[in-house]
């Protein structure tokens, strides 16, 4: 039998085509054509000057900071996570595992409904803190604001962060850490010197796929930022659906967040293949 | 003087297992000691206990003097080589070398100098800039060595660490390890299950089995005069016969087995009528057609077996009552049994070993 390697990209090739290539194509047409009721077309680059409105410009930065500090945010409760999972025995490790996995199996509209309940003026959180005096006059005013759409972003996407660094953990050799312990290293010089650097790619990877997901995420800045703290996502389905309607702009939009994740994907893979060697 | 490592009593559970049971040993400094027994038999626990990594349920272990107390493994001047190394990958070899003397905070100059001196001892001096994976199992090995080194400790421990070279590696590293405990002069604890690698490189050997030591000794004494059953078998290829304890003449005991009396250079127990345990190693058997008089023990038999082994031919010979007694024939040696030739086997007294069952 002749062997056709290439027949197993057929399936990948025409799923992308029809569904990510093509649309990817229409929002280019839509991107060049000028604004009308919804769209007029034509060929012109204004929608791309429109990207540098003072409206738009705050939305783009606000996203990139907001998905920066959930990243961090993920990070900071899943290296540890992960590390205290990896050292569990074998059984009760895949327990764990699943535990962290389980917001992913819920609805997540109903969990983010759950948060703002918790974050809502004189919701759990400021009752809780009433109590324990801790809260001041003016109340947190958590909900509708970027620190609420971040406690979002990493309660959804934690798992995401989880995977890869644990996955890069259950390779390392914890030997190496009683190594370090043996020629008179302290916990936290063995984490720093030994732990970090050889869970790197795997931190890389976590960032990676929440950053991602976070910059464009939609649902949780919707419901948790309220009109005030848009993210690109929701201008992006703004200028789609609402008024005043400007369907150029929302595909130039697109593009530009599909080119940025491009160059932040190629960074990282640039960044992973030096620290593979 | 004061040992450089002392355990008295010193045993520990785990998984509800009692791995080690009432380890007493005393480890002189500059000595090349190892930890000799079959996998399970409690000699990666003991040595995981003087490098601190576990604390023992019951007993001591001092080193140089002092008890540890509840300091971590760094406190103590004890530092490992451990079994597949556990280089840091992610560091040259020079900074793993470094690593512990960083950790000790000592100056920059310092450190040059000590890791220059201890790579150009282990012979690795030209490959500071490599990495791990760069390097042969040997390399890697020495790097295990120099890592463990350099901050002078009083003891480095060494679990199985030629275990994953190969066998001509292996032979070379033995004499090389030798070597650099010799001329560093640190009290080398090193744990194997190869007895050959124990007695070639040992100054005295400890033989392990289900946690407890059985016998200490130097190699001579482990393999010439082992006191145990288990340390007769273990150690080398032994004939071993059951049997009965007899008064004989001439500082001369007898063993009565299956019909035989088996005599035994004396000494030892002598008590009558109990049951003992006769040890005699087959390099110590002669088989001939006809052998002259003087052996102690002489019995005709048959050939049953007769392996080669290059240097040497291992020929098994049956008695009277089915018992086979193997000898080691030197190649070269005039006559060569076959299989199926009626022989006559023999030793001398003095070459027997009575033993304690355990």
């Amino acid at each position: 039998m002749r062997s056709r390697p290439w027949l197993l990209l057929l399936p990948g090739l025409l799923w992308l085509g029809a569904f990510f290539l093509l649309p990817l194509a229409i929002i280019a047409v839509v991107a060049v054509a000028d604004r009308g009721a919804p769209v007029a077309w034509g060929f012109g680059w204004s929608a791309f000057g429109r990207l540098w409105d003072p409206l738009v410009v705050p939305v783009l930065w606000r996203s990139a900071w907001i998905a920066a500090a959930a990243t961090l945010g993920c990070l900071a409760i899943g290296y540890p996570l992960s590390y205290f999972i990896v050292r569990r025995p074998k059984r009760s490790r895949r327990l764990w595992y699943f535990l962290v996995l389980i917001p992913l199996a819920a609805n997540s509209l109903v969990l983010l409904y759950a948060w703002t309940t918790i974050l809502r003026p004189a919701g759990l959180l400021e009752n809780l803190a009433g109590r324990l005096g801790l809260l001041p006059e003016a109340g947190f005013g958590l909900l509708w604001s970027p620190p609420a759409i971040i406690i979002g972003l990493v309660y959804w996407y934690l798992p995401f962060m989880v995977y890869p660094v644990y996955a890069s953990m259950e390779r390392f050799d914890f030997r190496l850490l009683e190594a370090a312990a043996d020629l008179g290293a302290g916990v936290r010089t063995s984490v720093v010197r030994v732990l970090w650097p050889q869970t790197l790619p795997g931190v890389v990877t976590g960032c990676l796929l929440v950053y991602m997901q976070t910059f464009c995420s939609f649902v949780v800045p919707d419901l948790l930022g309220g009109a005030k703290t848009l993210m690109v996502g929701n201008l992006i389905q703004q200028r789609f659906l609402s008024l005043p309607q400007d369907w150029p702009l929302g595909a130039a939009l697109a593009l530009a967040v599909v080119a940025a994740l491009a160059v932040v994907v190629w960074i990282s893979m640039r960044v992973q293949s030096r620290l593979e060697g | 003087m004061v040992p450089a490592v002392e355990l008295t009593g010193v045993g520990k559970e785990l998984g509800g297992q009692k791995v080690v049971r009432g380890v007493d040993l005393s480890i002189r400094e500059g000595e090349f000691f190892s930890l000799l027994g079959p996998s399970g038999c409690g000699k990666t626990t003991t040595l995981r206990l003087i490098a601190g990594f576990e604390t023992p349920d019951e007993g001591a272990i001092r080193i140089r003097g002092r008890g540890p107390g509840r300091r971590p493994a760094f406190a103590r001047e004890v530092n490992l080589v451990f079994q597949n190394y556990a280089l840091f990958p992610h560091m040259t070899v020079w900074a793993n070398v470094a690593f512990g003397l960083e950790m000790e905070r000592r100056p920059k100059e310092e450190i040059r100098r000590e890791v220059e001196a201890i790579l150009a001892l282990v012979r690795l001096e030209g490959l500071e800039g490599r990495y791990p994976r760069q390097l042969s199992g040997g390399q890697q090995q020495r790097v295990a060595l120099a890592r463990a080194l350099v901050t002078d400790p009083a003891v480095v421990l060494l679990d199985e660490p030629l275990g994953a070279l190969d066998l001509k590696l292996r032979k070379d590293m033995q004499i090389e390890l030798k070597a650099l405990q010799r001329r560093t002069g640190v009290t080398f604890i090193y744990v194997t299950h190869d007895q050959e690698e124990a007695l070639a490189m040992s100054d005295r050997i400890a033989v392990m089995h289900e946690g407890r030591v059985l016998q200490v000794g130097t190699p001579e004494e482990i393999y010439e005069r082992p006191q145990t059953r288990f340390v007769a078998h273990f150690i080398g290829e032994t004939n071993l016969l059951e049997g009965r304890l007899r008064p004989g003449g001439n500082g001369v005991v007898e063993v009565e087995s299956d019909g035989l009396a088996f005599a035994v250079g004396g000494g030892g127990r002598s008590s009558g009528d109990e049951q003992v345990i006769l040890t005699v190693r087959p390099e110590h058997l002669v088989v001939g057609r006809r052998l002259n008089g003087g052996l102690e023990n002489r019995f005709a038999g048959e050939v049953v077996a007769s392996a080669y082994h290059g240097s040497e031919r291992m020929v098994h010979v049956r008695i009277g009552n089915g018992v086979v007694l193997r000898s080691r024939v030197p190649n070269g040696s005039a006559e060569l049994p076959d299989p199926g030739d009626a022989v006559e086997v023999g030793w001398p007294a003095a070459a027997a070993r009575l033993v304690s069952p355990d």
